[in-house]
């Protein structure tokens, strides 16, 4: 009966590297994972707005998301890739890229097992996790996605951004 | 039922409306125009059905009660007059509010169908009281009748698919003159009655000009399910005998002997039958199916989604089509290169076609127009006459989305302002009813939509002082006339001095242009004092696909829409730097100078002796783009940046290029329009 419990509490993450340290996301967001084709800046927008590129003809914002976590930007490796997420954001799907170093793995667990983070000094932005899940002896980050990739977010750093040019 | 019938119920019910509405319009000017009152009736009928078959109970009632006086209309029995006309009208208001909220939640809604239900039980009853005579004279006068018999045996369990059996036979009474009669299934007592289960028959008698088949039709959904014999008895309306209603009044009692067509043919030769010229009944017969021909035009629904996707797909194509075209060029292969054109020919026509689906016709909206003439002449007590021309002009639907507001809001301004009061006309020597017109036409892949009247015009020198009066212009700066006119698209301007009921709803000209911006469009204003105005709109054909100019700044490619620019300079970088108030001289006319490379924050790694000017104009400003090099001109099938760009909004867009990389489109304009508002910050 116990088995059965923990096939339906079971979840599906994939999990990613920035700046040496694994973090993780919940493949139901995920559409698939790709290289990192010619990008097109924008300009006048916030750093961490990666740019535009061309997904088979369609034309997909990507985020670095290492810069929205307030990390050091990094040169591109070949390691270097950009998963395509869906999101429902103010009631409508938006379809983003979000760069990250390196992609790991695709693995299981139950979010049961997730606890809360114990750090007091992070060198991340915590409002961005949404906690640690246990992985092979080791804890991994996981992302709130709905927090990192809110719209609301970027207009309003972008608005900041415009009153500071001004 | 499901949403999505639903959806389809709604679509064609708004379509239904905005038929009857156009042909009521119609119906106005050609009052003896048989053919439009019929189109009328049959909307009304099918929306009838429909929403009965939904369930729609206080819809279908309402159009039931419509339906009548229609009904009479149709028979000659009644006129239509204005006051018909208006109580029409507001029933097709009422109706097109009324299938977004069936069941009445709102208590203004519940409010006016119990008013309106009022006015057209009145308009039925006075019409009644006056023209009975004229009623019964036109039954007699009726050719191309026969009468059937019909009897309708509805299974037990007909009620559980949710069939309404009245329903039926209220459609059936619409096909002519009608009389039911009602049969009950005998059963022991009230005890056993099963409420899921139908008890009832019918026998009826209908005159009718409808053919057997029409007979049947009304029964269609129920074939399967109940017993329906459809005989006919004679080939003329048996009514005209009293002799009839007293047979059936008599078989009429519940324990009666039940109806057989054996009685009502013994019944028939009893009586004499009326000598009918043939020749007329012939006619008749025929012009009906013929009317119906017409009407179904051969056309498929598609929804909007899928048409989105064709698009979507084509403009992929366009993109693979480029990099074919690329890669040919590249290599020297005559027939790759054959073969590449003929590729291009096929998906260039492909894509028109395409296009051509997404455009509906300025014709849809036309009768908003109508409406809105009609009833503001009324309000304001002027005599106007619209005039539209060129409705088969077509445009994509979102640009007519967004710019139905505006040209009504023209059209407003137009007969509040532009139309004189009455006296003024006739002390001018200009005809009683003013003229308004509304024309469209396609210009050099532009479509130009005009609206003109022959008012009162617009005087330069009101407009003049009420700008310096509003602190628009300065009181000595000097403006030719066009430019003093184009001050009425100044924010702030309004030349109403007093906020009227019609034009006055905070809303000026000003928003209107800036609403046919929003769809690409200009607005022109010309007007001849004492002669009229005329508004002239010029759109882009579709806002999916731009004719753009492609240039390079640090060899990144941007898109410059190509209806913005003017002219396109090749400078000295010299003349460039050294300039201490960002100005060019070109053609002997100082323009100020934007470095979009600077401006975008690129630093340039070119290292060239001359760059480009591109000179972008609007009405208000002309400024001179400095970019790196000019590599063509392309259509661009425009995308938008989504959500996370929605900040920087000097870009339109983004277009996938042949190479395969991402070009943005700019709209130069909000980038100085950024500029101008902080040149006045920092002032």
């Amino acid at each position: 009966m116990s088995n059965v419990e923990e096939e339906i509490t079971a979840e599906t993450f994939l999990s990613f590297v920035m700046d040496k340290e694994q973090f993780a996301i919940n493949v139901d967001h995920v559409i698939e994972m790709v290289e990192i084709p010619k990008v097109t800046k924008v300009p006048k927008s916030p750093d961490y707005m990666y740019g535009v590129i061309n997904l088979r003809g369609k034309v997909l914002p990507v985020i670095d998301t290492r810069l929205k976590f307030g990390l050091k930007p990094v040169a591109l490796t070949k390691d270097s890739g950009i998963i395509v997420l869906e999101l429902e954001v103010e009631g409508e799907k938006v379809v983003v890229g979000a760069l990250v170093d390196s992609l790991l793995e695709v693995f299981e667990a139950g979010m049961d097992e997730l606890k809360p983070s114990p750090s007091i000094d992070p060198r991340y932005n915590m409002d961005f996790i949404q906690g640690m899940l246990p992985h092979n002896e080791k804890f991994i980050m996981l992302l709130d996605i709905s927090a990192v990739f809110s719209v609301e977010d970027i207009q309003d750093l972008n608005e900041q951004k415009a009153v500071k040019n001004k | 039922m499901s949403s999505n019938l639903e959806s389809i119920y709604f679509e064609e019910a708004k379509e239904l409306i905005q038929g009857m509405e156009s042909s009521l319009l119609a119906l106005e000017s050609s009052p003896e125009d048989k053919q439009l009152l019929e189109e009328v009736f049959r909307s009304m009928h099918t929306l009838k059905g429909n929403s009965s078959m939904f369930g729609f109970t206080q819809i279908a009632e309402f159009l039931h009660e419509f339906e009548t006086i229609y009904s009479r209309l149709r028979d000659g029995a009644l006129n239509l007059s204005k006051e018909l006309l208006d109580i029409s009208l507001n029933s097709l208001d009422h109706l097109s509010k009324i299938i977004l909220d069936p069941e009445l939640k709102e208590a203004s809604n519940k409010q006016l169908q119990l008013e309106l239900l009022e006015k057209l039980r009145q308009a039925l009853e006075l019409d009644s009281s006056q023209n009975s005579a004229v009623g019964s004279n036109a039954l007699l006068e009726e050719t191309g009748m026969h009468t059937y018999f019909i009897q309708f045996i509805p299974h037990r369990d007909i009620l559980l698919n949710g069939t309404r059996p009245l329903y039926l036979l209220d459609e059936l009474s619409e096909l002519g003159t009608c009389k039911v009669i009602p049969r009950f299934a005998p059963f022991d007592s009230i005890e056993v009655i099963d409420f899921t289960q139908s008890y009832a028959s019918w026998e009826i008698l209908l005159a009718t000009k409808s053919t057997h088949n029409d007979i049947l039709d009304v029964f269609v959904f129920v074939q399967g399910e109940s017993e329906i014999t459809v005989e006919e008895v004679a080939p003329y309306n048996l009514f005209i005998h009293t002799e009839t209603e007293d047979f059936l009044e008599e078989r009429m009692a519940l324990d009666a002997e039940k109806i057989t067509l054996k009685a009502l043919q013994e019944l028939e030769k009893m009586l004499p039958s009326p000598q009918l010229p043939a020749a007329p009944g012939e006619k008749t017969q025929q012009a009906a199916p013929k009317a119906i021909v017409k009407s179904v035009a051969s056309t498929v629904r598609v929804s909007t989604d899928t048409l989105g996707e064709v698009m979507n797909l084509l403009g992929e194509l366009v993109t693979a089509q480029a990099g074919l075209n690329l890669y040919a060029t590249e290599n020297t292969d005559s027939r790759l290169a054959m073969i590449t054109e003929d590729i291009e020919k096929i998906s260039r026509q492909l894509r028109e076609a395409a296009l051509s689906m997404t455009l509906i016709p300025l014709d849809s909206i036309f009768p908003r127009f109508q409406r809105l003439v009609r009833d503001l002449s009324d309000q304001l007590d002027k005599k106007v006459e619209l005039v539209t021309e060129g409705g088969d002009t077509s445009l994509d639907k979102k640009i007519i989305e967004t710019i139905t507001d505006p040209l009504m809001h023209i059209v407003r301004n137009c007969l509040d302002h532009g139309i004189e009061e009455k006296e003024e006309r006739a002390t001018a020597g200009k005809p009683e009813s003013a003229k308004v017109k509304l024309s469209s036409f396609y210009s050099g892949g532009a479509v130009h939509i005009r609206i003109s009247d022959d008012g009162r015009g617009i005087d330069p020198e009101k407009i003049r002082a009420k700008a310096i009066e509003k602190g628009v212009i300065e009181n000595d700066t000097v403006l030719s006339k066009q430019e003093t006119l184009n001050l009425i698209f100044a924010a702030g301007f309004s030349t109403a001095t007093e906020v009227s009921d019609v034009s006055g709803r905070g809303v000026g000209m000003d928003v209107v242009r800036r609403n046919m911006a929003e769809a690409r469009g200009k607005v022109l204003l010309t007007s001849d004092l004492g002669k009229g105005t005329v508004v002239e709109i010029i759109l882009p054909l579709t806002l999916s696909i731009i004719d753009g100019l492609l240039v390079e700044i640090d060899q990144r490619s941007h898109v410059i829409p190509l209806e913005q620019i003017e002219k396109c300079y090749e400078v000295p970088v010299e003349e460039l730097e050294d300039n201490l108030n960002n100005t060019i001289i070109l053609n002997g006319e100082q323009i100020p100078l934007v470095k979009l490379e600077s401006e975008f924050d690129i630093e340039t790694t070119e290292e060239s002796s001359s760059k480009n000017v591109i000179v972008v104009k609007n009405e208000h400003l002309k400024v001179g783009l400095c970019v790196d090099a000019i590599v063509g001109e392309l259509q661009a099938v425009l995308k938008p940046l989504g959500k996370y760009y929605a900040q920087q909004d000097f870009v339109t867009g983004a277009t996938v290029l042949g190479d395969g990389s991402v070009a943005l489109v700019l709209n130069p304009f909000k980038l100085i329009q950024d500029k101008v508002q902080h040149k006045a910050i920092a002032s």
